[in-house]
């Protein structure tokens, strides 16, 4: 059964929102990488906005461009994964349960708080009463709300909307520094694949795709595999079972046309990249995203967002390749993200 | 009676969180749930808290709201005959 | 069609038993587990009463054999409890090479430490990286020693049902031939916070589906069932098959399910429909039922509009163990198998009147050899998210 993306939409630290193509010139970031912001109030009125933090717009916003792109008769599920949910609001809640000491709190941020709210927000709005899922879990939040979508269109749905949402607040930002979680500033997102330093850059993003049953004019490719190892056993194991699987997709590893690393600039964690690289995919052509969208738990949705565009229009951009090699037709684009050794994911996703 | 419904006003904006509206934008013969203004329960939570904290009005139970947050109008004159 | 997918063992910790056989004791004798608190520190601790574990994360720890300076939120503590007897129930041990899934449900992991160190960083960096709804599930894989698959839902109350849900389809799709599955969720500030917010926090010990309820009462708690392939268990004690299971949502409000209880009738509807199953066929309910206004009347309106004159009995025990968030899923899924084991239906406490616009009302009385095959076990949560069960006797 082939599964397809019909609609990509993704607000991101780059003009990506609405955009075609991948985005030429990148906007340079020396600390953490924000959202570039679309005029909300052509999305919400103000008495909708009350209850929405950015993130929620964000994720709104970009869902309501992905459904309108994918122009569907019915939207059947949603999935959605998100690592933190809502984190401004939680810590709204937090901050002021501290500081009145239990006293002066309201209602507002503690319901906003649950992760769930972003995928029961447009569920509200596009009266969907099918499946509903959430998936918080690290860096595999996305392609678990991926593996979702595909298990319901096995299961007879249509039309499913996944999302990828996370958001990164200067208060989680600092609080992270106690863990040397990111580089020392200043940095500088476009250096990610050459600074030789600990720690990654921040970014977050809200990426939302269509997955369909059915391909159509506004098909941007066909999903063939989401594979997930929570560990990986070794390099000559993940050889062998990513075979296995790209077999039983119709596929070998000859037939992957350009891989996409997760490389967040990280020298530790990105160790993990150049073994893959170096040992399973050494004659390949060899790509990355994270210095558009910076690292959060679900910065591989971008990644997704990123091969819909290469693919449909058949162009790798020079920033986004890593080393010389390059090939003039891409019709198979393997992605790969993990977190230092643990949760390892592999999507591929062809032409079609 | 004016000033007290003109604060109100400002008040629940604050307080909902109704960025873009301003006091002149709230007729405060309008129902607030519902046709008017469009609130809805957890707004009702939000303003029975703002009586509480604001004017010293504990509501013992939420569903008394129902009557007093038909319209400002209706909330000013609770306020008037309540406030300590 | 798909591999059918059976329970083979589970794992409890709650406030009415640390085990599974202290569990079914308590619902057999109706002693609920609700009380004043006496290990989370709150300012509002007595004016509420909550279904609390009476166990210290050091004295967990120490049943567990951990480490005293483990450093584990309570959340990822109560679910290893669990986990570690459910695997043992199972007849498994480590080493087994089953491709096997690890799937949790939690809507606060590790806010517990993070409400304490949020402020004092210096003082205790690991709540940053234990706050995570993911942390848990990671642990309780590690602590069995599985590496293959591993993922965690968040979907407020409905999270631990909706994991279980996920184990039966991967197993259904051959994607996993077992599944380690269920829900935690320990007590915290924030979640009591939340609620008292909400107005929706009984001062007394909750009475579901009465009609002067004044709402829940908190609690907390881990339920984690193994699940495996009809290939896998083959000669194995096998407590009940997953027959059916669906997700609505109620698209309607934040908080509140919609007066028609669209959502909830659907997702029972659903459940009933991929089971083969008849109305019928259900002989027993543990209905969500947490004893607020909204729900059990929504919840009644949705079992009358889909059973009409013959709603089967049902019992909310949330009137034991209080709403633990996360882990209702999975404690009620247990308790429902539990009563195919033993043909029995838990009572529902502190029932006294009808809800005035239902017809029914709930099972009071322990009802032995109740003749019980299919059983339905009901989650609903924020964000309309409504996720129906059924298990059935094979």
């Amino acid at each position: 059964m082939a599964i397809y993306i019909n609609g990509a939409q993704a607000i991101s630290p780059q003009n990506t929102f609405l955009s075609p193509e991948i985005p030429k010139d990148l906007i340079k970031y020396d600390g953490m990488m924000q959202n570039v912001l679309p005029d909300f109030k052509n999305y919400f009125n103000p008495i909708e906005m009350r209850r929405m933090s950015r993130i929620i717009k964000c994720s709104s916003a970009a869902a309501a461009e992905c459904i309108n792109e994918a122009e569907i008769d019915t939207l059947n599920a949603i999935a959605v994964g998100t690592g933190l949910g809502c984190l401004e609001d939680t810590e709204k809640f937090l901050n002021k349960m501290i500081d009145t000491n239990e006293g002066m709190l309201t209602p507002t941020t503690f319901i906003q708080s649950t992760h769930n709210t972003l995928a029961g927000k447009i569920a509200i709005d596009y009266k969907c009463t099918g499946a509903n899922f959430t998936y918080a879990h690290k860096t595999i939040s996305f392609e678990s709300a991926l593996l979702e979508a595909i298990l319901l269109i096995k299961e007879g749905n249509k039309n499913i909307l996944v999302g990828g949402v996370d958001e990164i607040t200067p208060e989680n930002y600092n609080l992270r520094k106690h863990i040397d979680h990111w580089k020392e500033e200043p940095y500088n997102n476009l250096d990610v694949c050459n600074s030789n330093t600990p720690g990654t850059v921040a970014g977050e993003g809200a990426a939302y795709f269509m997955i369909s049953a059915d391909k159509t004019k506004n098909t941007y490719a066909e999903i063939k595999m989401v594979e997930l190892y929570h560990r990986s056993n070794g390099i000559s194991a993940l050889s062998k079972n990513l075979n296995n699987r790209l077999q039983d997709a119709g596929l070998s590893f000859d037939d992957i046309d350009l891989v996409l690393f997760g490389y967040n600039g990280d020298s530790i964690s990105d160790t993990y990249y150049h073994q893959v690289k170096d040992m399973i995919f050494d004659n390949h052509v060899h790509g990355y995203y994270k210095h558009y969208c910076g690292e959060y738990d679900t910065s591989a949705s971008f990644g997704v967002w990123m091969a819909t565009r290469i693919i449909k229009q058949n162009d790798v951009p020079e920033n986004v390749i890593l080393g010389k090699r390059k090939k003039d037709k891409i019709n198979n684009v393997l992605l790969y993200n993990q977190e230092n050794n643990k949760n390892h994911s592999f999507i591929v996703l062809s032409a079609c | 009676m004016d000033s007290l419904i003109r604060q109100l006003k400002e008040q629940i904006i604050d307080h909902l969180n109704l960025e873009g509206l301003s006091p002149d934008d709230i007729n405060e013969k309008e129902p607030l749930f519902g046709e008017g203004l469009g609130l809805d329960s957890i707004d009702a939570l939000e303003l029975t808290l703002l009586l509480e904290r604001g004017y010293g009005i504990k509501l013992e139970n939420p569903q008394e709201g129902k009557k007093i947050f038909q319209s400002v109008e209706t909330m000013a004159e609770y306020i008037q005959h309540n406030k300590k | 069609m798909g591999n059918r997918v059976f329970v083979t063992g589970m794992g409890i910790i709650s406030a009415i038993g640390n085990n599974l056989e202290e569990n079914y004791n308590s619902l057999l004798n109706k002693e609920h587990g609700i009380s004043k608190l006496d290990i989370l520190e709150t300012v509002h601790k007595d004016e509420i009463v909550c279904g609390e574990i009476k166990l210290t994360n050091e004295e967990l720890l120490q049943r567990l054999k951990l480490p005293e300076n483990t450093t584990y939120p309570r959340t990822t503590i109560l679910a290893i409890h669990a986990a570690k007897e459910a695997y043992n129930d199972a007849g498994l041990a480590n080493g087994d090479t089953a491709k096997t899934g690890v799937i949790l449900g939690t809507t606060v992991g590790g806010m517990d430490k993070s409400e304490r160190y949020y402020r004092h960083p210096e003082e205790n960096t690991d709540f940053i990286n234990t706050h995570n709804c993911g942390y848990t599930t990671e642990k309780v894989a590690d602590s069995l020693n599985l590496q293959d698959f591993v993922t965690t839902l968040s979907t407020a109350c409905s999270s631990g049902a909706n994991a279980i849900m996920l184990g039966a389809r991967l197993i259904k799709n051959g994607i996993v031939d077992r599944a380690i599955v269920g829900g935690t969720d320990s007590l915290s500030r924030f979640t009591i916070n939340g609620f008292k917010t909400l107005f929706l926090l009984d001062p007394n010990p909750c009475s579901p589906f009465d009609k002067d309820r004044k709402g829940l009462n908190l609690g907390e708690g881990a339920g984690i069932l193994v699940l495996e392939s009809e290939k896998l268990c083959n000669e194995k004690k096998k407590y009940c098959e997953i027959s059916g299971y669906a997700n609505n949502n109620d698209a309607y409000h934040q908080t509140a399910t919609s007066s028609e209880a669209k959502g909830p009738f659907l997702s029972m509807k659903n459940a009933i429909e991929v089971g083969k199953l008849k109305a019928k066929d259900i002989d027993y309910i543990n209905v969500h039922g947490t004893g607020t206004d909204n729900n059990d009347f929504t919840e009644g309106i949705a079992m009358e509009k889909l059973f009409g004159e013959h709603v089967p009995p049902f019992s909310s025990t949330k009137s034991y163990t209080g709403h633990t968030l996360g882990a209702a899923g999975a404690l009620e899924a247990i308790y429902s198998i539990l009563s195919i084991e033993y043909n029995v239906i838990f009572p529902n406490l502190n029932f006294k009147q009808r809800i005035s616009e239902l017809s029914i009302s709930p099972a009071t009385v322990v009802i032995d050899n109740a003749g019980i095959k299919n059983v339905m076990s009901n989650s609903f949560g924020f964000g309309g998210n409504e996720t129906t069960l059924i298990f059935s006797k094979e």
